[in-house]
């Protein structure tokens, strides 16, 4: 992949929606192009300063005067819908198309949104213009609706002449389990993926480690054996066929490789560390997954965590321990179960808002639902960040 | 007890137009605040917000509950921003902000001034300023895309939706986005410093 190509497919690689040959094509590329990395810092600072834009306070009279007109409108609508009524109604058809739209929202590296795993139901019933042959038409006539409006109370009130059970369209419950398993279907095959991925990527990491005693040594031959296999990485990791030979003559098995570590960082000025860590971390290529009072967690591009461990200590910052270090496996089964029950939790959870609370519980409902959001985000970030062949170094503030 | 949002949705299908109040205070400060990045003043914003509102009212019978309501008042207001673009562009309306050219030269409007306060999360409400008046110089097509996503939040797919392009097109439309926006953003190099700063804060 050369500059150009990588350039074109920054903002998308932010967002986390490339495919996983093109992703990991580009963060080998970023780990030995300073250019790129510049431009990919840019693009996410353009973004970051975007998404911390505060929402504004509206015009104190906006509800007013929306309101205002809505009364004064609707007196005038109700005269004319009475009239036209006999007319319309003859013509009235109800059509119910269910819509199923599954949308695995890969997890991003950089992402700051809380939207991950999402899945929509999608239904279209009533009207008289709506079509009924196609979805596509459906689409198009659900993203219509915002643009017609002038019918809109006619068809209420007629709405109500035609009968009251073309109001509620059921949803067949064998319709609903097959969308649901498909939708299953597609994630499994994506998570499949993704932890072969990762295996490959732990498998060559393993290889670079063979006979290491120290974990200090570890990462130094990680790192002279990762620039050494950089080219036959940056060449064979566009088809995941061809990466697979590679390990394949390398023979080594999955075991025992460490893909996360714990960092204790003795520091006095927390606040000044904490920037200074993230500007090392970007400038390798690297990005910050989530960033507190005690600590950071950051994700570095494998083959350089020894240049960001001996940036830390440059910068005069570290004294840095090394905690643990675990199995990628595990590490990725434990992500893979965490991100399951937070799935579960926020659908449980989402289930209980739709129903009629008092005020105060829906209120914490919500904020316990914004934060299951949040480290549903974090941790599917670190999914991706380690099938993209980074190592999660966990940095803690003492 | 509040009502539940469906429960208000229910009334307001019901031609109960009070039930939309509440909607409306809910939802107003997002919704104001997307006509606002669309438009960069505070009258068009005000008056696009309240349009937008109106539409939601009376298409109200459209909404299934399929997105959430915000989603749902989200595509609405971009609709509603984009027409009023697309409008300028061809007829160059009126902006209320322009001078007016007379015989004796250009004078300046005088508006309405609201007694407003927008939040204080930069340290320099000058900053927020800069990158509204970056967003401002985009170009429509560019200005929609970074809306849509970086404001509100839309994925990929609702993107290529609400717009009917394909994936393909969202994604290096987006890409060149991005890029002019870094272009007008970086003539202030220390917007990209403060960056690490302004995360703190965010973050608590």
């Amino acid at each position: 992949m050369d500059c150009h190509e990588v350039s074109d497919l920054l903002s998308t690689y932010i967002d986390g929606e490339l495919e996983l040959d093109e992703s990991r094509g580009i963060t080998n590329h970023l780990s030995v192009c300073a250019r790129c990395r510049k431009e990919l810092f840019e693009l996410q600072q353009t973004i970051d300063l975007l998404h911390a834009l505060p929402d504004l306070t509206p015009p104190p009279d906006l509800c007013l005067r929306v309101m205002n007109r809505l009364k004064a409108e609707s007196k005038k609508k109700a005269w004319f819908s009475f009239k036209s009524r006999p007319w319309v109604s003859l013509g009235a058809v109800a059509a119910a198309v269910l819509l199923f739209v599954a949308s695995i929202n890969v997890i991003s590296p950089f992402r700051t949104l809380p939207v991950a795993t999402e899945s929509s139901t999608r239904m279209a019933a009533d009207s008289l213009d709506a079509p009924k042959d196609t979805l596509a038409e459906t689409e198009l006539y659900q993203l219509d609706i915002y643009n017609t409006t002038d019918d809109a109370i006619d068809t209420r009130n007629l709405k109500k002449d035609i009968s009251n059970s073309d109001e509620q369209i059921e949803v067949s419950p064998e319709d609903l389990e097959k969308q649901l398993m498909k939708t299953k279907q597609e994630n499994d095959l994506l998570q499949e993926y993704s932890l072969s991925a990762e295996t490959d990527a732990a498998k060559i990491f393993q290889n670079n480690e063979v006979n290491s005693t120290s974990q200090e040594t570890n990462i130094n031959m990680a790192e002279y054996n990762g620039e050494k296999e950089l080219k036959n990485r940056s060449s064979n990791y566009r088809g995941r066929e061809e990466s697979q030979v590679l390990i394949n003559q390398t023979g080594e098995g999955v075991e025992g490789t460490g893909l996360e570590y714990d960092i204790l960082l003795k520091t006095e000025d927390t606040d000044q560390v904490s920037q200074e860590i993230c500007q090392i971390v970007y400038s390798l290529g690297g990005n910050v997954l989530s960033q507190d009072l005690t600590g950071l967690e950051v994700a570095v591009p494998t083959t350089r965590l020894e240049v960001a461990f001996a940036a830390f200590n440059d910068k005069g910052i570290a004294e840095v321990h090394q905690v643990s270090s675990q199995d990628v496996n595990q590490v990725i089964g434990f992500l893979k179960q965490k991100q399951e029950e937070l799935l579960l939790n926020i659908k449980e959870l989402e289930r209980q808002t739709s129903q009629v609370l008092p005020e105060e519980r829906l209120a914490n409902l919500e904020v316990t639902i914004n934060q299951l959001y949040k480290e549903l985000k974090i941790t599917q970030l670190k999914l991706k960040t380690i099938a993209n062949g980074n190592t999660i170094v966990k940095i803690n503030f003492q | 007890m509040e009502l539940h949002e469906s429960e208000l949705i229910l009334k307001c299908k019901n031609g109960n137009v009070e039930a939309f109040e509440e909607l409306v205070l809910k939802y107003q400060r997002q919704i104001y605040t997307v006509a606002y990045r669309f438009m960069g003043n505070h009258e068009d914003a005000s008056d696009l917000a309240q349009e937008a509102f109106i539409k939601a009212y009376k298409s109200i019978d459209r909404f299934r509950g399929e997105s959430s309501l915000k989603t749902w008042l989200y595509h609405i207001v971009a609709n509603v921003c984009r027409d009023e673009l697309r409008k300028r562009k061809k007829g160059q309306v009126l902006s209320l902000d322009a001078p007016i050219s007379t015989e004796e030269g250009e004078i300046t409007r005088q508006t309405e001034d609201w007694t407003y306060a927008p939040d204080l999360i930069y340290e320099s409400k000058e900053a927020q300023y800069f990158i509204q008046e970056a967003i401002n110089q985009l170009t429509p097509e560019y200005k929609e895309v970074i809306i849509l996503r970086e404001i509100q939040g839309f994925s990929y797919e609702e993107i290529a939706q609400h717009l009917g392009c394909s994936l393909g097109t969202i994604k290096s439309r987006l890409n060149r986005a991005r890029k002019a926006m870094r272009d007008l953003l970086i003539k202030r190099r220390e917007l990209f410093v403060d960056q690490y700063r302004l995360k703190q804060v965010k973050g608590g």
